[in-house]
């Protein structure tokens, strides 16, 4: 097996494992953990399969993950008699852009400490970059859960 | 009791039992859309015509009664989160609508049952701890880095409880948490002499436990809705908790920077 696929599988495992671990947080009953901790590996099996196999950038692909979630769930929730966000939000947390948020932070410490001209400037442009990159991933992640109802709406209304 | 005063009362019994519901939910972190169907759901099986409201406030829900207007309302102190409550409530009112309680009684002491269960803080603290070692691995961090990430986490998570049990505002506890945990993984690193962007990963991935996921998304849900009072507000109540532990953060680089460790 190719160190790609190792590596999402890898990746998969722990998503797997922190969905639950978040979920349980926030008192989601233990039957559905299961169901999460599937959902969750693969919503960062598909943003990692469509980013580092190069199909797409990583906002779009968290989006495309993300809005996968939501629909899976818009179908199998309304079986199970739970609402959606019982599921959805614990299954995209680990899409969270950690790595991003973090270099954007401390580009923003170096901006304010910092004297030496050339750094002052990098800084702006880490800060920047960084931290709309991680603002991007996080509102993908958002409107991929919140777009998808809007497509099932009246469904979802005849349902509940 | 005039039979008018009567049916006046239990209109009002009713109300309360269908605000009380809408009170549960909202305290439980469900999405504002949520709240008002489950509200409309109970009515309908209950066979009265209401409107309802939600807001920061308070849950209000009126019905027409034969000598006016009648409203109950109930206010919110604080949104918490407990998915198991919203999803008793949410099938609460789905077996009410399916006409499965024989009595207004019976759906009052079926809802006076659902309390908010959580898992022990015995049991969460170290789950937690694991998935601050499991963002590491997600974010390329090696052994060591999430044997310290499982730590500064566990520690972290620890502290939190501790703060929110002592009654201190969510803020200042994820900020308080978000500096203890970042500062015990990077110190335990220390012992492995990690590299600088080792220290990094230890620090991120222990305080990404804290992204208020809840909030945030169930913020982008009302939004979408057309809720956007309470979706703005859930949205800046998540905003405030990712600026309170980034300022947690910020404090591990500059207690570090300041003592050169």
């Amino acid at each position: 097996m190719s160190d790609l696929v190792i590596r999402i599988l890898i990746e998969s495992a722990c998503a797997g494992f922190i969905g639950p671990a978040f979920a349980m947080l926030f008192g989601v009953p233990l039957t559905f953990l299961p169901l999460i901790a599937a959902a969750a590996a693969l919503a960062r099996a598909i943003r990692q399969i469509l980013y580092l196999g190069g199909f797409l950038e990583i906002v779009s692909a968290t989006f495309i993950a993300a809005a996968f979630i939501s629909a899976l769930f818009i179908y199998i929730a309304p079986k199970l008699q739970v609402p959606r966000p019982v599921f959805t939000v614990a299954s995209i947390i680990s899409l969270v852009p950690g790595m991003d948020a973090y270099n954007a932070l401390l580009a923003l410490n170096e901006l304010i400490n910092g004297s030496d001209q050339d750094l002052l400037i990098s800084s702006i442009i880490t800060l920047f970059h960084c931290g709309m990159r991680a603002t991007a991933i996080l509102l993908a992640m958002c409107l991929g859960i919140a777009i998808m109802p809007l497509f099932f709406y009246r469904y979802r209304f005849h349902h509940l | 009791m005039s039979p008018f005063l009567q049916e006046e009362t239990r209109l009002k019994h009713k109300l309360d039992l269908i605000s009380n519901l809408g009170l549960i939910l909202a305290t439980s972190g469900a999405e504002t859309r949520l709240v008002l169907s489950s509200m409309d759901l109970l009515a309908k099986a209950l066979e009265i015509k209401i409107q309802s409201s939600l807001n920061r406030t308070g849950v209000f829900v009126t019905c027409e009664g034969r000598f006016g207007q009648i409203l109950s309302f109930r206010k919110i102190k604080n949104f918490g989160i407990n998915m198991a409550t919203v999803t008793s409530c949410h099938r609460l009112c789905l077996k009410a609508e399916n006409g499965e309680f024989e009595s207004v009684k019976a759906i009052e002491d079926e809802l006076k049952k659902i309390g908010q269960k959580t898992y022990p803080k015995a049991l969460i603290v170290p789950m937690e701890a694991l998935a601050g070692g499991a963002f590491a691995f997600l974010n390329g961090g090696s052994f060591k880095v999430y044997m310290a990430s499982v730590f500064g986490a566990l520690i972290l998570m620890a502290l939190r409880f501790f703060l929110t049990k002592k009654g201190y505002f969510e803020a200042f506890c994820f900020m308080a948490s978000a500096f203890v945990g970042g500062l015990a993984s990077l110190l335990a690193l220390r012992l492995f002499h990690a590299s600088y962007q080792e220290e990094i990963l230890a620090i991120i991935a222990t305080s990404l436990i804290l992204v208020p996921g809840f909030p945030l998304l169930n913020g982008f849900l009302d939004i979408f809705k057309g809720y956007i009072e309470t979706g703005l507000m859930r949205s800046f109540q998540a905003l405030i908790l990712i600026i309170s532990a980034a300022f947690g953060i910020l404090g591990v680089i500059c207690v570090t920077n300041f003592y050169n460790l």
